[in-house]
């Protein structure tokens, strides 16, 4: 484990996250419920509800949940 | 696997019908080992799934799963089984470092890569330390700070005493804050976004 503050590129990444906060997020628990709606409308690449979106801006912000779902995609696809 | 709709999966799973039961239990194996790929074997995958079938028992009356039943118990395995994943990769890593202030961590000096850094830039980046320190709780500064460096949340949220949905709220209470900080102290997004833009 580094013992140092947060670099330079750190705090560059910092700043694009912020770039991408905004109040009203969802978070890692929420676009659980909806996985279903949204893998259907990534399938069909329809325009995305305002919900779905929502789920789309975290996956921005959170690259574990979107790890989780590109695995889960996969799944779903070869099932 | 016999096809069923949501609301069959719901009363059979619910009842605990052993048909049922081992169908999904079926499903979610061949759903993780798919989607982890060459991450984990079958054994783990089974495992994962085990741990997720206890999940989605006990979790079954509060759940929404608007689009799919099946989708949701897939997205349950796939969290259970990366969370695992992810525990196991840092359990042995000390986090004790990141709670401690930044300004009493080592900062990088400005070598001569960081010469032709703009002014404007360096006043940006010198705020953003500031409004670490004064602005977040410590529990705020721990998280983003550990974020930044790529601590898995379960591990951190572990470290913290909370559930991965309230870490990811810390998380964002604090950079609500930053930001609200840098436009306080007048840098407005799209000067930000050009800054960041020249960097990259």
């Amino acid at each position: 484990m580094s013992t140092t503050g947060p670099t330079d590129d750190q705090l560059d990444l910092l700043l694009g996250v912020l770039q991408l906060t905004r109040s009203d997020e969802m978070t890692c628990e929420q676009w659980l419920d909806q996985v279903g709606s949204y893998l259907r409308a990534v399938r069909e690449t329809g325009p995305l509800s305002e919900e779905l979106k929502r789920i789309e801006h975290h996956f921005k912000l959170c690259p574990e949940c979107r790890e989780e779902f590109e695995a889960i995609q996969t799944a779903w696809e070869e099932k | 696997m016999s096809e069923r709709t949501d609301k069959q999966w719901r009363a059979e799973l619910t009842a605990r019908d052993a048909v049922a039961i081992s169908d999904l239990r079926r499903f979610l194996v061949r759903g993780i080992a798919r989607g982890l790929g060459d991450r984990a074997g079958r054994d783990l995958a089974e495992d994962f799934a085990q741990e997720a079938m206890l999940k989605i028992l006990d979790n079954l009356d509060s759940l929404r799963a608007d689009g799919g039943l099946l989708a949701w118990c897939l997205a349950i395995g796939m969290r259970t089984a990366f969370s695992e994943l992810r525990r196991s990769r840092w359990k042995d890593v000390s986090l004790d470092a990141l709670a401690a202030p930044v300004r009493e961590q080592i900062t990088p000096t400005a070598g001569p890569e960081r010469a032709g850094v703009d002014e404007t830039k360096q006043r940006l980046m010198s705020t953003l330390r500031s409004l670490i320190d004064e602005e977040l709780t410590p529990r705020q500064r721990e998280a983003i700070l550990a974020e930044l460096q790529g601590i898995p949340q379960v591990v951190l949220a572990e470290r913290l005493g909370v559930n991965r949905n309230a870490l990811y709220k810390l998380s964002h209470d604090g950079r609500m804050k930053l930001k609200s900080g840098l436009q306080r102290a007048g840098f407005k997004e799209n000067e930000v976004r050009s800054l960041l833009d020249d960097a990259s």
